[in-house]
């Protein structure tokens, strides 16, 4: 079990590491010379000269050889040190914690709105097989995958915001400027909340103790979300991580259509301001994230089989 | 299984023979009809150039399938020979290339296709070039899973037993197997490559004017769409009517391959 553990431990190390070199080969054999960029940006079109050039190099350890280059890099990012941004001037790790929660309360709320909605209409699906309940979520879950993000988007801000003008399209302020991004997320989304809840209910709900359950009169209710939906959770709880990986990897594009100033919209800012070390550090954490989440739902699962085994006196 | 697999067809046909069937020139420009809503003329409208949105639409269905088949072949490939190889190679082998794959699975594509396609720059080659350096993972992993459970079937430990080389058993014992699946994981992999391009095309870094890309039209009319939807509603539509035909059929071709005797509906209770 522990060895398990270990391995995973392990992997996880190596896939951090592997995240962190290529980031580092990404940016320094694609974006083009990282010295020139940075000329660029200082001085102006004008005023740049190969000597400029070649002196910021200098200041920035870009004229060493790259491996060198490489062992400096994993020891700033170790050091969290990741740099200023050649568009703000800031630290890049302080802009990111200043843009990141916007990001996350989008995400908390989408899939807040998500479990609220798609939890008691999969119960509910899980009931009657083959419904029209069950017919329409199979549609909105094919429907999700079909269509694209900002096509949607496009379509709600069209409806709600340019005709009727009920809603912001863009931008923060208030409650009413989530109400479009989360609803683009929820519908993109709530289709697969939906089945996901419903297969894992029909699982269980064939289950002896449901059985036992019905024949000891608990209210049909009692059994469906007390009984039966704790034993659902597992892999309802998996698809809602998954479902946050999905609304970060998302932030891209809906951050741009909405304005919303969180991380993705700072990635999109980066990549067309040329921020280098922004970029740098934007794909770092994503990778970072990503990876370590992963991880995260690993080691739930681990401790969660333990103590199945152990209450259930398994080997 | 019909339908999808009718509009694919009829998407394909009207790739085929665009020139026919479109009732203006795609590039013809004519700023005296420009943002036209649909009228008898132009079924779909004009754009902010007064070319007709529909001819750009059929025209589109070139670009747009052509890349997308393009994306879905070389990734295909790519993520195939790595899986393969990780599949047929040794623990230590198969660990070193999975953690690799990981490491690229990490990184959201888009954001990797971002990245990629700022220093190498829009346009048809280099979008297929990104997308195939970012959406190998899944080939490869599925791959991986294939080739390693064929393995352990009988008839390949035997032709193994027989002492086959490894490279005859892949081609004659454990390719064959692989087709059916990889099917599949192609037709739902086309209508995500369509989505992809569509997303990069809406950041400006995908498919750029003229080329009539629905993605990129899809891109272009968000910006007009305040004044003038039409123009991105019916690339929009027909991207998402076209992914929907694939990912139905993919899910068709997968349910047929787990129980062939059904009729083809995908397995209501596991998806």
């Amino acid at each position: 079990m522990t060895g398990y553990l270990l391995r995973r431990l392990f992997s996880t190390l190596f896939v951090l590491l592997g995240v962190v070199t290529l980031t580092f080969f990404l940016m320094h054999f694609t974006d083009g010379d990282p010295a020139t960029i940075i000329a660029l940006d200082k001085f102006g079109a004008q005023l740049i000269s190969p000597g400029v050039i070649r002196e910021l190099a200098k200041d920035h350890c870009l004229d060493l050889p790259v491996h060198v280059q490489f062992f400096n890099w994993i020891r700033l990012v170790l050091q969290g040190d990741l740099g200023v941004s050649l568009r703000s001037g800031m630290p890049v790790v302080e802009e990111i914690l200043l843009r990141l929660p916007a990001t996350f309360s989008l995400a908390a709320w989408s899939i807040a709105v998500c479990a609220l909605v798609g939890i008691p209409v999969g119960i509910h699906a899980a009931q009657g097989k083959d419904g029209l309940l069950d017919r329409a979520t199979r549609m909105l879950a094919a429907v999700k995958v079909s269509i694209p993000g900002f096509y949607m988007a496009m379509l709600l801000i069209f409806l709600f915001s340019v005709k009727l003008g009920w809603l912001p399209s863009y931008g923060t302020g208030g409650a009413r400027h989530y109400i479009l991004p989360v609803a683009v997320n929820v519908i993109g989304q709530v289709g697969f909340t939906v089945r996901v809840v419903r297969s894992a209910m029909l699982g269980v709900l064939e289950t002896d103790y449901i059985q036992y359950a019905r024949v000891r009169g608990l209210s049909r209710l009692r059994i469906l979300y007390v009984h039966a939906l704790k034993n659902a959770s597992i892999p309802v709880f998996t698809y809602l991580s998954l479902q946050f990986l999905m609304v970060m990897e998302g932030s891209v594009i809906i951050e741009t259509i909405f304005a919303w100033p969180g991380v993705g919209k700072l990635f999109q800012e980066a990549i067309f301001g040329r921020d280098f070390t922004m970029v740098q550090a934007l794909v770092l954490f994503f990778g970072i994230m990503i990876t370590l989440v992963n991880f995260a739902m690993d080691l739930f699962y681990f401790l969660l089989n333990q103590k199945i085994t152990v209450n259930g006196e398994r080997p | 299984m019909k339908r999808p697999a009718m509009f694919l067809i009829l998407m394909a046909m009207v790739a085929l023979f665009a020139p026919l069937v479109a009732p203006h020139d795609p590039y013809g420009v004519d700023v005296s009809q420009r943002l036209l809503p649909p009228c008898r003329e132009f079924l779909f409208g004009t754009d902010h150039l007064g070319r007709c949105v529909l001819s750009r639409v059929l025209f589109g269905a070139r670009v747009s399938l052509g890349i997308g088949c393009m994306i879905m072949v070389s990734s295909l490939t790519l993520g195939g020979i790595i899986g393969a190889v990780a599949g047929m190679g040794n623990t230590l082998a198969d660990g070193i290339i999975m953690r690799i794959t990981d490491v690229f699975m990490a990184v959201p594509s888009l954001v990797f296709a971002l990245v990629l396609s700022r220093s190498l720059g829009p346009g048809t080659m280099n979008v297929i070039l990104i997308f195939s350096l970012t959406l190998w993972t899944r080939y490869a992993r599925m791959v991986r899973g294939l080739v390693l459970d064929l393995r352990h079937r009988d008839h390949v430990a035997t032709a193994a037993l027989a002492g086959l080389p490894p490279g005859h058993i892949l081609r004659h014992h454990i390719l064959p197997g692989l087709i059916p699946p990889m099917a599949a994981m192609a037709t739902l992999g086309m209508g995500m490559n369509i989505l992809m391009v569509s997303s990069l095309s809406f950041l400006g870094l995908g498919i750029v004017e003229p080329a009539p890309d629905w993605g990129a039209m899809l891109a272009t009319g968000t910006d007009y769409f305040r004044t003038a939807p039409h123009m991105a509603l019916f690339p929009g539509l027909v991207i998402s009517l076209t992914v929907l035909a694939f990912n139905s059929l993919g899910d068709h071709l997968q349910a047929w391959e787990i129980n062939p005797k059904s009729s083809g509906r995908p397995n209501g209770n596991n998806s």
